[in-house]
Parts: structure tokens; C-alpha cells; sequence
């Protein structure tokens, strides 16, 4: 196992990896290990969901593998370009052209209004929005007559449009949502979700969303289950119930699982 | 980018007030200087230049800074030279107009009818033309009270004066030609100014002969010692010798206004860190959306720039009302300054931006590139964990150590640079591990503090939760202070020992001088008869060439001499100096006079007129207070045929002893007349000098005063911020139950211990640097000295009690914002 992932084969299929990657946090007696060696592939053009409870590592595994944070141990690949040991600057030139990221707080420029925000990504590239994919974006997402509205004077549900406007006005690839709907209520969770779930299947998009409602989760095409920093399960297009029976399972006995690689035999056609 | 930037001082302006104030200040100084030496330069300029408008070339001595005067004689010759029209000699001098309580001093000036060289015109009755006549400037005989036909008592050279005001004067569109008002006197007058011999001060000429051509023709004819130069030269001259308050005092406010601004600098690092601190999640944000580390390091420089350019626009108006405003005051205390106070220049606009605006830009960029340091995955967290940067400074406590070891040892040594270099080493060390310091500070003072309740140990708390903070803080307070303290302590040493060593030097008890050609005739007889007065040596002296350097000649009875002054002759003899004999000034290492002549050598004297003879060196002086003053003595024979008949110059007066004041009051009654004689102390120079130190001490004092007020602004800043960020904090405290009282006098005891840190660590840094500067002086290279450091224990004291103050006026606003915070708002508040 290790050798196949220190060799890391191009992987035509993925947008992005990571082999084997574990993250602490503290030294001495408060380190807390927060992934655990490991190793993940998200397919092009597929709605990927990661769940598992609080403290399970989700954030950080997606965090990581936008190239937001380094991991302290372990390769990550964005696409066929490895950015494990990218220089900073270089990091943040592949990330702005290839991600989009989606916070669970919006994380909107509060001194700016909604269409500056929605096109500041493309301004810190100094390329100019294209006016058309604008005009789709927000007209797709219901705020193009938000857009001269600083963050403060809208909604939740219209903060994470916009949030979300500002992940898709580039045209990423690949999309990834730290809990995009953990704020909002449910018609504004029933909206965004639906509005991931057409960027997977209208645009050919990759979206990696992490969630912790079985609800949101159930629309994914695969959930990849965290728990303790490890992957306990990974499942295939799976519905709310399984996903509620799944959690409940965890929560209430975290299963005895060895390192991901010698986990359960079900892994999902992503895993590598 | 731009956007962004600008975008981010809008929300975060209240934050940056006190950037602004300290940049302000700072850029204000330096431009009111600027413009306030600008306008006594270009206002003398105009006058001069008004003055001499059609003067094609002025003959005047080859030495003009020497002194020195030009002959009557030659007037006539420069007067023949082939393309002059007109050869007008010009005289000032100074005439008193007695007022029975007050003597006002005017200029006095030999009456010309309007003419090209001399624009100054009778407005109201006739010109002056018996001696016991003058015409006086309208302003002046306004402000005096006089009018055409009133009799006024003038004290003039030759001394009292009764005369008549028959004419008022105008010069130009202006009132008087000089500051100080113009009194006009028939031009066979001149003995009023000069006290005797008819000598002018120069010659203006009027020619419409090319410069070159006329200059050379007017060499050709004029002695040695005189000198003719063209219109352009004579003006740059005057205007330099007019302005040489302002040349001085131009560079000495603009070196403070930069030592001012580099404490803006403390100031403007510290606010731009706890604002980026304070905004790390909006920056991690940016980051996380897709700036790269380099942009937002550039948007940081970027707020720095259009901080720093704004507020140094505003520095640049504020100065100039500051100058208008300092001009005011000075006409307020009497102090009539040429010009209107103020002249904006572009140089003065140009430098103002650039180094405000360069200040703020170096300042901001730690911060830029803390701000480029931020991970975007910070962006995510809930709250911003708050970074406590461990001190890095214990190196630095080594080189502190070094700094104080390398400046004793050089100290000790008597090696000047190294001591600078040392001194240099030892600051730059003390202000780097001041965050060290910083927490001993607050160990130190928390049992004593901390017994006087919950707020102070708080206080104690805050000052070492961000030791790089407080310290940065206190940084700016340190400059001051330290500057403040060795500028006392070590210019208190050497004027101590300055004022010793002058005072060391024999003089004579009093010394009668006069500033214009010689003392009145009858004056000296007067002396003589004094009660009191045991002797008298009256001085004839000149300017003239010795060995073709500019010196002073002097004649004297060297019997009076030896009875009256203190000279004393170190070798050969002055008893019987004979016709080509001279006494010169021993210069410590051998010889004497400025060619360093041995007993026996010929020296070559040379007249203003042009007239040189050969003496031979007979006595080498003690270099002493009065032989500095006779310089170069001959015997009075040999002076007469050299320099033509002359009344004395100088008189020294030995009074008997204990009667010295009572003689000095009353020589001072018998030159009151004379408008150009002065009674002054043999030993006048070590007061003098004592007066000259303390004066230059307070002032450098007082204006290194406006770094403290920068320092001031600085912790009012950090207080402030440090309130907002602990906003939560505080309102967490208030709600378990702290008063408003309490939360207060917290913040009092931050700021306190803060200035007190400051105020304590840059006496301790000042005082030891001016022990170690001025002990080789005080102590001499052998080590003989006598003289101990001054310490002012008075002085210092009040500078730490300032710190307490400032701290205390620091926290007032802060205090107030404290106790005026809602609970609830600052608990929910992120």
C-alpha cells in the first residue's frame, strides 16, 4: 500500500487526491490527530458527499485537499498537479483557477456589495468576469437583483447564493462546499442543494460538499463516511435512511476499523 | 486591489485615527519649518534685493565675515574709474532714540537724496542737513510718537545727542528699509556711527558697463583688502548673512520634525498590527478565495500608501497654519519676524509627501507581511485564536550587553567612533528587547500592583499578554525620553566643564568695548577718574592682513596693559616693544599667530589700505581671555604709522577689590549715551557660555517634546485598540460583576505601566549613554579633570513624573470608552 502511494500514478479519473494524508493538530499531551492516513479520490463530473459527526475530520480533509491548509503528512493532487509542496504563491494561482470554495458562514466581504464579491476572485486574477456567465450565474441563483446590496443587508439563504455565485463565476471545475447549508433554513437547504446538484448534472461539474444531514447528503451520487479521522464507509448513491441507520451506528458505537486501506471490503468505487 | 484597500480603511477609519494624528504631526513640523524659513528667505531676499535693485557692483573688504571698513579715499578713486555714474558710500550703524525709561535702537544710515542707489525718500518735510538733524522712517516715528519738528536725545557713537526730526522717510512701497526702523543723518554725519574716522561700510556703484568688464576695472584701482563684486554675488551674500537665523534654524527643525516622524513610524506599525490582527479572518478569506500571498501583502502597502499620502496632505495644510500660527506668536512676544510667515514652495509640498508618505509605507510593512502570512484555512475558523508571540528579544539582551560593555570600554578608552557605533549598538538593542523587558516589567510589578484589587492584577495581565505590543508602545516613549535625557545629562557635563575650563582663563574685571569705530575721547578720562577703577589700558585695534591672513591688530601701553589685564607673556618680553616688534598668541603646541611664528620670525602686516611692513615676533601670550582679545599687539608708534591716528577700540578695567559691581554700575551710567559702547565682565565668557548651553538645552528639549506628544498619541492608540479587541473580554467581566469603576482603572494601570516602562527604560538607556559620551571630556586624555557628571536628580525626577502623567492623560479616552461599553452588545459581539 505504501508503495503504490509514494509512486502516485496519474489518475485520469480524479479531480483531485490524496494519498494517505493525516493532520495533527498540538504537540505533547493535547495533540489530536484529526485524519488518519487518509486515502481519497474524488471522480470527475460526480456529487460527492463527507459526512460523519462533529470532530470526524471532514472540514479538514476538504480544507486540505482544496489546498487552503497542509496536511502534515501525505501527498495531495489537484487534477494531474500534485500541490503538496506548491510555494504559497503558485498554490493560490492553481486554486483560484481550477476551485471554487463554498463556507458554511458564506464568508461574504462585508465592505463590499454582492456583485463585487461575486466577481473578487476573478479580480484577484485580474481576468474580467465574463458578463454572460454572470448574467446566467445570478440569474440562475435569484440575486441578480441582490447585487447591489452589501452581505449585511441580505438573507442567510441569499449570502450563501451569493457565496456560491462567487464559486461558479469562474468556472471551476471542481466545487467544494463546507457544509453550504448549515446555516439556512430548510426551503433556502432545499434550494442550494438543488442548485449542486445541477452544476453536477447541467454543467458536468465536480462538487464535493460536506455535510452532516443525512437529508442534504441522500442527494449526493457517493458519501464517504469520516469518523475519528478515518474513513468507516463509503457508499454509492445511498438514501436518507441508510445514511440516518449509517450515522446512528457510528455515533453511538465508533466502529474498530484499521487504517482505511484494510477497511471494509464495501468501498465505493472512488476509493483508491 | 486599490478598491479593496480602500474599501478596508472605510470600515476600519476609527481605527487609524491615530496613524493619521502622528503622521500628521509629524509632516506639519517639517513643512512649517520649511515654509516658515522659506518665507524669512525669500522676504529678506525681496527687501535685499529692493534695496540694491540698481547697484551694478559694490566695493567692500576682500573679508567681509573679518569686518573691516573702506577708506574715504578710495570712494573718490572708484568714483574715476571709466563706466562708473555714481560711487555712493554706504554706512549702518546703530543710533538710540532715548525715551527717559527705554532706549529703542535704530538703524542709522548716512541721508542720500532719492536716487537709483538709493531709493529711501522724504515723504513729509526735507531731508536732514545739519548735524543736528535727522529724518526718521514714518513707522518708526508713528510708533515713537514723534512727528516733523519734535527734538529727540539720540545716544549716537559719539554719544548723547539732542536733534531735530525735520523729515519723514518711505523706502520703496514700504515704510523703512530696516526691520528695526531707519534713522537718517546728514551724510558728513558719519561720525555718529563710527565714532570717528570717516570709513564707510562699502560703496555702491551704478554703471551700465558689462559686470566682468567693470569689476576688473574697479580691481585694477582698489588697495589690497578691497574687493569689488557684481550685483548678483553682493545680493546672495547679503541675503545669507541677512537669513543666518534662518539657515540655522532650518536644518535643526527639520532634523527634529524626522526624528518625529520616525517615531510616527512606532506608532503607525503598532496600529497597522492589531488592525491586521483584528482582520486576520477577512484576510485569510481573501486568500481562501483566491489571493495570493503577494496580494495581499500589496493591499496592506496599498492602505499604508493612501493612509500615508492623505495624511500628509493634511500635515502639509495643518504646517502651514502652524507657521502662520508660530509667526503670530512671535509677533505676539515682540519678535518681528521678516516676512509673512508663511510661503508654500513645491520643494516644501514634494519633500512633505514623499517622507510622510515613505515613513507610513516602511512602517506598514511588518504588518504587510504578517497580513501575507495568514493560511486561508484561518478563514474558517470560528474564532480567531489569539496569537501571543513569544519575545524573541533574549539576542537581543546580548547585544544590549554588548552595546553596554563595547561603550564603557570605548568610553574608557577615549575612542570617539567607536563609541558612537557602540551607542548605536546599545539602542538599537534596547529597543528590540523591550518585550523582554516588557514582562519582567509586568512580574515586577504584579505583587505590587496586583495587592490593589482585580483591576490592577488585569492590567499586569494585558501588559504581558502581547509583550511585542506594549513594548512597541513604549518604544516610541523610549526615543523621547532617552534623546530628552542625554541631551541633559551629557550637555549639562560639558557645559559644567566648559564653563570651568573658560573660567580658568585670567581675564581683566571689566572690559569697556565699542562696536563702532572706537571709544568717545572724553569716555576713557571719565573711566579713569572712577571711583574705584585702580586701572585702565585703553586698546587701539584694527583689521588687517597677518601674513596675509585676516586678523586684528592692537596698539597699547604695555605698562597699562600689564596693570589692567590679565595677559601674561609666556616668552620674551613686551616691556619695550619698538617700532618693528610684535607680540603674538602662543598656540598650544608651539609658536604662535596663525603661521605658528617662533620667537624671532618676521611676520608681514598688511593694511586694509594697502600698506604692508615686516615686525619681528619679541613675546609669545598666554593663549587667555584678554590676549585672544589683543590678538596681535604692537607698540602704539608703530600702530599710528600703520593705521593712521585711531581712538581706542577697547578699554580693560581693573577695579579695586569688592568694588567690582559697584565700578561695573557705574561705567554702564557713563556709556548709556553711546549708542555703540558696551560694558562687559572679564569673565563674561563663562557665563556666556553657561547661558548659550542652558538655552540649547531647553530648546532641543523643547522640541524633542513633540515626540513625547507622538509617544502620547501612540499609547492613547494601543489602549484604545487593545479595548476593541477585548471587547468581548471586558464585557464578559462586566457582566460577572466588575464595575465601571473597576474596568477603568484598569485600563489607567495599563497605560500607566506602560509610560512608566517607557519613561524609565529611556532615562536609564539617556543617562547612561551621556555618562559614557561625556566622560572622556570630563576626565581629558590624562585623566586629569576635576569635574563629575552632572546628574540634575531635580530634572529627572520630573522627566519620570511627565511618564506617570502621560500615562494618566493617555488614559483618559480609552477609560471612558471602557466604562461606556453596553455588556450585552460586547459579549454578542464577534
Amino acid at each position: 500500500m505504501m508503495s503504490a502511494v509514494s509512486d502516485a500514478p496519474p489518475m485520469p479519473g480524479y479531480a483531485a487526491r490524496a494519498y494517505d494524508v493525516t493532520q495533527r493538530f498540538g504537540e505533547g499531551d493535547t495533540q489530536v490527530v484529526a485524519l488518519d492516513s487518509v486515502t481519497l479520490g474524488f471522480e470527475w463530473g460526480r456529487f460527492t458527499a463527507i459526512m460523519g459527526p462533529s470532530g470526524s475530520g471532514k472540514t479538514t480533509l476538504v480544507q486540505g485537499m482544496a489546498g487552503l491548509d497542509h496536511f502534515t503528512d501525505g501527498r495531495v493532487f489537484i487534477g494531474e498537479v500534485e500541490i503538496t509542496r506548491m510555494p504559497a504563491q503558485a498554490l493560490t494561482m492553481m486554486r483560484r483557477d481550477h476551485l471554487g470554495f463554498i463556507f458554511q458562514s458564506y464568508n461574504l466581504v462585508p465592505s463590499l456589495t454582492a456583485a463585487k464579491n461575486i466577481v473578487l476572485p476573478l479580480k484577484l486574477a485580474k481576468q474580467r468576469a465574463d458578463p454572460q456567465v454572470f448574467a446566467e450565474v445570478t440569474e440562475r441563483l435569484r440575486i441578480a437583483d441582490r447585487l447591489d446590496h452589501r452581505p449585511s443587508e441580505l438573507s442567510g439563504g441569499q449570502q450563501q447564493r451569493v457565496a456560491i455565485a462567487r464559486a461558479l463565476v469562474a468556472r471551476p471545475a471542481l466545487i467544494i462546499a463546507d457544509e453550504p447549508t448549515g446555516n439556512l433554513d430548510s426551503s433556502a437547504t432545499i434550494e442550494v442543494l438543488s442548485l449542486l446538484r445541477s452544476v453536477v448534472d447541467d454543467d458536468r461539474r465536480t462538487v464535493v460538499m460536506v455535510t452532516h444531514d443525512p437529508h442534504a447528503a441522500a442527494r449526493a451520487d457517493r458519501v464517504v463516511m469520516l469518523a475519528d479521522g478515518r474513513i468507516v464507509d463509503d457508499l454509492v448513491a445511498p438514501d436518507a435512511a441508510t445514511l440516518i441507520d449509517r450515522l446512528g451506528e457510528i455515533e453511538i458505537a465508533p466502529p474498530q476499523v484499521g487504517p482505511p486501506e484494510d477497511g471494509p471490503a464495501e468501498a465505493g468505487p472512488g476509493r483508491l | 486591489m486599490f478598491e479593496l484597500a480602500v474599501e478596508s480603511l472605510k470600515a476600519n477609519r476609527s481605527r487609524l485615527i491615530a496613524t493619521v494624528v502622528a503622521i500628521v504631526i509629524g509632516v506639519a513640523f517639517l513643512s512649517a519649518g520649511l515654509m516658515f524659513t522659506d518665507a524669512i528667505r525669500s522676504s529678506l531676499g525681496a527687501d535685499i534685493e529692493r534695496a540694491y535693485a540698481d547697484v551694478a557692483a559694490v566695493v567692500r573688504p576682500s573679508n567681509p565675515e573679518f569686518g573691516g571698513n573702506v577708506p574715504a579715499t578710495v570712494v573718490d578713486l572708484v568714483g574715476e574709474v571709466q563706466g562708473v555714474d555714481e560711487a555712493l558710500p554706504e554706512l549702518e550703524g546703530t543710533i538710540g532714540v532715548d525715551q527717559g525709561d527705554d532706549i529703542e535702537q535704530l538703524t542709522g544710515r548716512l541721508w542720500s537724496p532719492e536716487g537709483p542707489l538709493s531709493p529711501t525718500r522724504i515723504v513729509e518735510g526735507e531731508a536732514p542737513t545739519a548735524a543736528d538733524e535727522v529724518a526718521i522712517d514714518r513707522a518708526s516715528a508713528e510708533e515713537l510718537g514723534l512727528a516733523v519738528g519734535d527734538e529727540v536725545s539720540l545716544t549716537t557713537a559719539l554719544g548723547a545727542l539732542d536733534a531735530t526730526v525735520v523729515g519723514l522717510t518711505e523706502f520703496g512701497d514700504r515704510d523703512a528699509r530696516d526691520n528695526a526702523g531707519t534713522i537718517s543723518i546728514p551724510a558728513d554725519q558719519f561720525a555718529l556711527l563710527t565714532g570717528g574716522p570717516e570709513e564707510y561700510d562699502r560703496v555702491l556703484i551704478a554703471s551700465d558697463e558689462s559686470p566682468d568688464v567693470l569689476i576688473a576695472r574697479l580691481d585694477d584701482v582698489l588697495p589690497d583688502g578691497l574687493e569689488a563684486v557684481d550685483h548678483e554675488a553682493f545680493v546672495d551674500e547679503a541675503v545669507g548673512d541677512a537669513a543666518i537665523f534662518a539657515s540655522f534654524l532650518r536644518p535643526v527643525l527639520t532634523g527634529f520634525s524626522l526624528l518625529a516622524l520616525f517615531v510616527c513610524g512606532f506608532v503607525i506599525a503598532n496600529t497597522f498590527a492589531v488592525v491586521i490582527a483584528q482582520r486576520t479572518r477577512e484576510l485569510a478569506l481573501l486568500r481562501a478565495v483566491g489571493a495570493t500571498p503577494r496580494q495581499v501583502r500589496r493591499s496592506v502597502r496599498l492602505e499604508g500608501l493612501v493612509v500615508g499620502l492623505v495624511s500628509s496632505v493634511i500635515g502639509i495644510g495643518a504646517g502651514a497654519l502652524l507657521a502662520i500660527g508660530a509667526a503670530a506668536v512671535l509677533r505676539a512676544f515682540d519678535v518681528e519676524l521678516p516676512g509673512a510667515g508663511v510661503r508654500v514652495t513645491v520643494p516644501t509640498i514634494v519633500v512633505g509627501l514623499l517622507v510622510g508618505t515613505l515613513v507610513t509605507l516602511v512602517s506598514v510593512n511588518g504588518a504587510a507581511r504578517r497580513a501575507a502570512k495568514v493560511p486561508p484555512a484561518e478563514a474558517m475558523r470560528d474564532a480567531a485564536i489569539e496569537a501571543r508571540p513569544r519575545p524573541r528579544s533574549a539576542a537581543w539582551l546580548v547585544v544590549v550587553a554588548v552595546g553596554i560593555g563595547g561603550l564603557l570600554a570605548s568610553s574608557f578608552a577615549g575612542i570617539g567612533w567607536l563609541m558612537g557605533l557602540t551607542a548605536l549598538v546599545f539602542v538599537i538593542g534596547l529597543f528590540r528587547s523591550t518585550p523582554l523587558i516588557a514582562r519582567w516589567v509586568a512580574h515586577a510589578a504584579r505583587p505590587i500592583v496586583g495587592r490593589r484589587g482585580m483591576s490592577g492584577r488585569l492590567a499586569v495581565d494585558n501588559l504581558e499578554r502581547n509583550p511585542r505590543r506594549s513594548s512597541a508602545t513604549a518604544n516610541a516613549l523610549v526615543i523621547g525620553v532617552l534623546l530628552i535625557s542625554l541631551v541633559t545629562s551629557a550637555g549639562g557635563t560639558i557645559r559644567d566643564e566648559l564653563v570651568r575650563q573658560v573660567d580658568q582663563l585670567s581675564g581683566s574685571d571689566l572690559i569697556v568695548t565699542s562696536s563702532g569705530a572706537g571709544l568717545p575721547e572724553g569716555l576713557v578720562d571719565q573711566i579713569r577718574e572712577t571711583d574705584g577703577v585702580s586701572a585702565v589700558a585703553p586698546v587701539s585695534a584694527a583689521a588687517a592682513l597677518i601674513d596675509g591672513e585676516p586678523g586684528l591688530l592692537s596698539a597699547a601701553d604695555t605698562t597699562e596693559l600689564d596693570r589692567a589685564s590679565g595677559l601674561e607673556v609666556s616668552q620674551g618680553s613686551i616691556e619695550d616693544l619698538g617700532d618693528d616688534n610684535i607680540a603674538i598668541v602662543e598656540i598650544p603646541g608651539g609658536g604662535g599667530g596663525n603661521g605658528a611664528a617662533q620667537l624671532g620670525e618676521s611676520i608681514e602686516i598688511t593694511t586694509l589700505g594697502g600698506t604692508t611692513s615686516t615686525f619681528v615676533v619679541t613675546a609669545l601670550l598666554e593663549p587667555e581671555i584678554d590676549s585672544l582679545i589683543i590678538s596681535n599687539l604692537v607698540s602704539p608708534a608703530a600702530f599710528e604709522q600703520l593705521m593712521g591716528p585711531r581712538p581706542a577700540t577697547h578699554a580693560f578695567v581693573d577695579a579695586q577689590d569688592d568694588r567690582e559691581a559697584e565700578v561695573k554700575d557705574e561705567l554702564e551710567r557713563l556709556a548709556e549715551p553711546y549708542s555703540t559702547v558696551f560694558v562687559t565682565e572679564g569673565n563674561f565668557l563663562g557665563e556666556l557660555v553657561r547661558q548659550v548651553f542652558d538655552f540649547l538645552i531647553a530648546a532641543v528639549n523643547g522640541l524633542l517634546a513633540m515626540s513625547i506628544l507622538i509617544a502620547l498619541v501612540g499609547i492613547i492608540n494601543t489602549m484604545s485598540l487593545s479595548i476593541l479587541e477585548r471587547r468581548r473580554e471586558i464585557g464578559l467581566l462586566r457582566a460577572v460583576g466588575m464595575s465601571a469603576g473597576e474596568a477603568r482603572r484598569m485600563v489607567r494601570w495599563e497605560s500607566v505601566l506602560i509610560a512608566i516602562f517607557g519613561t524609565v527604560v529611556g532615562l536609564a538607556g539617556g543617562v547612561f549613554i551621556g555618562f559614557c559620551v561625556t566622560r572622556p571630556i570630563g576626565g581629558g586624555p590624562t585623566g586629569e579633570g576635576t569635574i563629575g557628571f552632572s546628574l540634575e536628580w531635580g530634572r529627572l525626577g520630573l522627566v519620570v513624573l511627565a511618564g506617570v502623567l502621560i500615562g494618566l492623560i493617555a488614559a483618559m479616552i480609552p477609560a471612558r470608552r471602557v466604562a461606556r461599553l453596553g455588556i450585552v452588545e460586547s459579549i454578542r459581539a464577534e
